[in-house]
Formats: structure tokens, C-alpha cells, sequence
């Protein structure tokens, strides 16, 4: 009697049917169906936009500030006298040199009164700024027209403006000490003729 | 092979036209003055001026500005002037600075382009005075006054032309103070007829 358990229950063994099974192997059902996708799907947020739009922001106020405080600094230099070069006042110049005294007369031309005047006044203004303590509005650079006279030069002007006088008022003296000499020996020569 | 040397000959032309060219261009009527700055501690007076760049543009637009027949002297006199650089030592004794220090500048102005325009001499006071001229072509590219006494030395340096017949001729005039060097009584210059 043949045993059906392993036909009916797959229990056992049956090397028939097994050899039957593994020939009809290739013709066994395999499921294909696709796994199930996740119902909870999260969409996908572009962060990298965000983070553009941030740093042309962060950008642009940096760009802004930058502007500003440039404008600032401009405004301020054209103002500030502690960033001006150093230069021998009149009176250290003297001091340096002891023959100018005897030379370069105190009262000079119209164009130094002009500046002597001009910071007398500057001064009497912050010293009435500082004693009301109220916020001075910044005083507007002056504009420098061609046509005018000596005037209207800044502080910046006038600096450069002493310190090419003197380096050339030290030159040409110089320059008239070997003139003077060559025009004397020049004339002792003639005189001895 | 005529066509080989003919290019070969044009070759050698042109390298020496542009190794000329760079020679002429290197000699720089700028002189080294640092090695003076140590008689600044022995000296009793030192003045140090130095115009160049921005700041003699500004001085020579102020100096056209001006209106005054003289301003436009001088104005005219350093149109093309690049740089002046004056260095004046007083001191206190005789003897008090080294030879070396001013022979140290003298030796610079021995190198090929200076050429010695007008020297003075005097036994009163050890006084040497010398005047170089540097010419690029036609055209002035630099003077440099040297003068040494037994109590003083004065080193000016002008990069670019300047009229050093107008300058001589403004010393005193205008806003270029004339500064008197001691002078003996043979050395006053003769009154003008």
C-alpha cells in the first residue's frame, strides 16, 4: 500500500512524487506583486532655495553696511585732522631754523591771515560745541572752486600747499647760495683784470 | 645665409636699443638719504620734508590756483616735479656729524647720470656746496643739492624737471621765505646795478 500522506500532507517521503515535483519545479507559482509603498510619504522640502535667499540677503546688508561705513570713513577723513601728515607749523619751522626768524617776516601774506583767521573761527565753534553738549551737525566740506583765490583752500590744501613752500624755499635759498657765490667770484675776476 | 645675418644683426640692434633703454630707465635720480637719519640724535635741529605723490598734486594744483603773478612763477617752475625731499642737520659743535655720512651721498651722485652742474667751496665754515643735475634725453629728471659746513649739512633731492633758474630767481618772494645761510662779508652778493 502506498503511502498518500506525503501526496496529501507532505509528510514523509515519496520519491516518486518528489522526483515529479522538482521536474515541475519551473512551472511553480511565484508571487510577483510589487511590496507595498509606505503610505506615510513625506514630501522632500528644497532647502538649498532657502539657503540662497538667505545669503543674498545676508549679501546685500553686507554690501549696505559696508557702503555705509565706507561713505562714513569718507566723510570723516575729509574732516578729521589727526589723519592729515605731519607738517612744521610756522612757528615750530621758525624754531627749527633759526635763520628764518630773520628772514620770513611774522606777518606773511594775505594768504596765511586767511588760514590764521579761518582756524581762529573753527576753533571758537567746537569749543562752543562742546559747551552747549548738544550732537554737532558735521560741517560740510567746503567746495573747491578754480576761479577762487587762496581762500577757500582746505586744510588738507594748505598743509601740502606749506610743505612744498618750504622744501622749496629751503632749495631755491640753497640754490642762491652757489648763484650768489658763482656771481661774486665772477666779479672779483673782473675787478683783479 | 645673407638672410640669417641680416636678422641676426636686427636681432642684436633691438636687444641693445632695449638693454639701453632699461639702463636709462633704472638710473633713478632718487637718492638713498637714510643713512642720514642717524644724525637726527646728534643733531640740535632737523628738518625732514618730504612732498611726493598725492600730496604734491595737491600742493601744485593749489600753487596754479593762486592767483598771483608769482604763484604762476612757481607753478610754471615745478609743473613737472614728481618728488622733493629736504634733509637740514644743525648741530650744536663743530665736527659733530662724520664726514662719511654726507662723502655716503656725495658717492651716490657719482653714478653714471648726475652731472655736477655748479660746485662751491669755502674755507670759512668748511663749506661745500654742490649742485647735480640728472637728464633723461632732453629732458630733466632730477637736481640734488648737497651742502656741508662744519655745523650744518643740507641734502635736497627734486625727482622730475624743475626750472632751477626760476626757483633761484623766486627765493624770497612770493610765499617762499628766502632763508639766509651765514655767509662772510665778500661772500654778500653784490648789489644789483
Amino acid at each position: 500500500m502506498k503511502n498518500d500522506d506525503y501526496l496529501w500532507a507532505k509528510i514523509g517521503s515519496d520519491p516518486e512524487i518528489e522526483q515529479l515535483e522538482n521536474a515541475l519545479s519551473v512551472f511553480r507559482h511565484r508571487d510577483r506583486t510589487e511590496p507595498e509603498t509606505a503610505t506615510n510619504v513625506v514630501p522632500f522640502t528644497p532647502r538649498r532655495r532657502k539657503n540662497r535667499i538667505v545669503f543674498a540677503y545676508a549679501a546685500a546688508a553686507s554690501l549696505l553696511l559696508a557702503g555705509l561705513v565706507g561713505l562714513a570713513w569718507l566723510r570723516q577723513s575729509g574732516t578729521d585732522d589727526a589723519k592729515l601728515p605731519e607738517v612744521l607749523p610756522a612757528e615750530e619751522t621758525r624754531a627749527a631754523i633759526p635763520q628764518l626768524d630773520s628772514v620770513i617776516p611774522k606777518k606773511q601774506d594775505h594768504l596765511t591771515e586767511t588760514h590764521v583767521v579761518a582756524a581762529k573761527f573753527n576753533h571758537s565753534n567746537v569749543v562752543g560745541r562742546a559747551n552747549s553738549l548738544v550732537p554737532a551737525r558735521r560741517k560740510p566740506r567746503p567746495k573747491v572752486n578754480p576761479d577762487t583765490t587762496t581762500q577757500s583752500l582746505t586744510k588738507e590744501e594748505k598743509i601740502a600747499y606749506d610743505r612744498l613752500m618750504l622744501a622749496l624755499s629751503i632749495t631755491s635759498s640753497n640754490l642762491r647760495l652757489v648763484a650768489d657765490k658763482i656771481d661774486s667770484n665772477d666779479a672779483s675776476a673782473i675787478d683783479g683784470r | 645665409m645673407k638672410l640669417i645675418d641680416k636678422y641676426s644683426t636686427a636681432f642684436f640692434l633691438a636687444l641693445f636699443v632695449l638693454l639701453t633703454a632699461a639702463t636709462v630707465n633704472a638710473q633713478d635720480a632718487r637718492l638713498r638719504l637714510d643713512r642720514l637719519n642717524g644724525l637726527e640724535a646728534r643733531a640740535r635741529d632737523v628738518v625732514e620734508v618730504n612732498v611726493e605723490g598725492k600730496l604734491l598734486d595737491l600742493a601744485k594744483r593749489v600753487t596754479g590756483k593762486v592767483d598771483d603773478p608769482n604763484a604762476k612763477k612757481v607753478a610754471e617752475a615745478i609743473s613737472g616735479l614728481k618728488g622733493i625731499y629736504v634733509r637740514v642737520f644743525n648741530f650744536e659743535n663743530e665736527n659733530e656729524y662724520n664726514l662719511a655720512d654726507i662723502e655716503d651721498i656725495r658717492s651716490q651722485l657719482n653714478a653714471p647720470g648726475w652731472e655736477r652742474l655748479a660746485n662751491a667751496r669755502s674755507k670759512r665754515n668748511n663749506q661745500k656746496v654742490d649742485v647735480y643735475t640728472m637728464f633723461t634725453g632732453n629732458l630733466m629728471s632730477g637736481v640734488a643739492v648737497v651742502v656741508s659746513e662744519s655745523k650744518r649739512i643740507a641734502v635736497i633731492n627734486v625727482i622730475g624737471p624743475i626750472d632751477i633758474e626760476a626757483l633761484t630767481e623766486l627765493s624770497g618772494r612770493f610765499n617762499i621765505p628766502k632763508i639766509e645761510v651765514e655767509r662772510t662779508a665778500e661772500e654778500k652778493p653784490l648789489p644789483k646795478e
